[in-house]
């Protein structure tokens, strides 16, 4: 947003209240439901250097479209190696994210966001941040649940 | 009561929470001294036990507080061993999500009398300050259990 509008501080503070409940609530849920509904397949195929990789790629990705190439190319690359199941994983995993960008979109208009009278530029880049945002949220309770369930339940 | 501004029922039902906090963790003081010695049973270094608490006082997130000691039970080697030893990262895991029965009791009873100051998140602000206050009490039974060694 540097030479572009700035959000005014009350929606930024909104916005970060509601992206908080949403990680608590909703984003956590979620994203332990994904971890659990393919808990067959941790430690292996999905290794913690899998989940590390995407801890690291939704931290330091610039945006959503970014994620989702690395997901889609973790899905390929498992089909070519034959593995079906990683590559259906991988799948949903990049719907999941994808997927947030709705919710991403309820946020950013509950925070008041369509009021601020930003560009349809400004508008995109700021409701991709929220979605990189969520993105960031449920990559960290994903991660964090995963490498909990074959550690504590005797997983695969 | 119907005649307090919506700033004054704020502001009563701030006080008002914060006693409740206050008067629950008085009753965690004798509930943390058993993980506390666990925690020192299991042979996890005061490092660890301050990263927890830490994080608790850092963060505006439960979940931040949860995928911690997740991970922490998730790691390989010692470290990991030592978080999911006699079930120490679990129970403390579940005593802090188990918090959230205090945290709507206490959301309910001030909304109750001061309903135009509690909002959707209250609880869940509430229960964050009660995990603070539980693990503030567990750290402090580990140093103490540890000076007395």
């Amino acid at each position: 947003m540097s030479e572009e509008k700035k959000l005014p501080a009350d929606v930024t503070r909104a916005l970060n209240r509601l992206v908080t409940i949403w990680s608590d609530g909703d984003g956590y849920r979620q994203a332990v439901a994904l971890a659990e509904s393919h808990s067959h397949l941790l430690p292996k195929p999905v290794t913690h250097a899998q989940l590390n990789g995407l801890r690291n790629v939704v931290g330091a990705a610039p945006d959503p479209k970014t994620v989702k190439m690395f997901t889609d190319n973790q899905r390929d690359k498992a089909y070519r190696r034959g593995d079906l199941e990683l590559r259906d994983y991988w799948a949903e995993v990049g719907t999941a994210l994808t997927r947030l960008r709705e919710s991403a979109q309820a946020l950013w208009a509950e925070a008041g966001g369509e009021e601020v009278g930003l560009s349809k530029k400004e508008a995109k880049a700021a409701r991709a941040q929220v979605h990189m945002g969520l993105m960031r949220a449920f990559v960290q309770h994903l991660v964090a649940h995963s490498l909990y369930l074959p550690a504590t339940k005797g997983g695969s | 009561m119907n005649e307090l501004t919506r700033e004054q029922q704020e502001r009563l039902a701030r006080h008002a929470i914060q006693r409740a906090v206050a008067r629950e963790s008085d009753r965690f003081f004798d509930r943390a001294q058993s993980p506390a010695e666990k925690l020192r049973a299991v042979d996890l270094k005061r490092a660890q036990v301050h990263g927890l608490e830490n994080i608790a006082y850092s963060t505006d997130r439960l979940s931040d507080i949860y995928d911690f000691l997740k991970k922490q039970m998730g790691r390989p080697g010692k470290l990991g061993q030592r978080w999911r030893r006699e079930n120490v990262g679990q129970d403390l895991l579940s005593a802090l999500s188990g918090l959230s029965r205090e945290a709507n009791q206490i959301a309910r009873t001030v909304a109750a009398e001061y309903p135009e100051a509690i909002d959707d998140d209250a609880s869940r602000r509430i229960h964050l300050e009660l995990c603070r206050e539980y693990l503030k009490h567990v750290a402090a039974h580990y140093q103490y259990g540890e000076a007395v060694e």
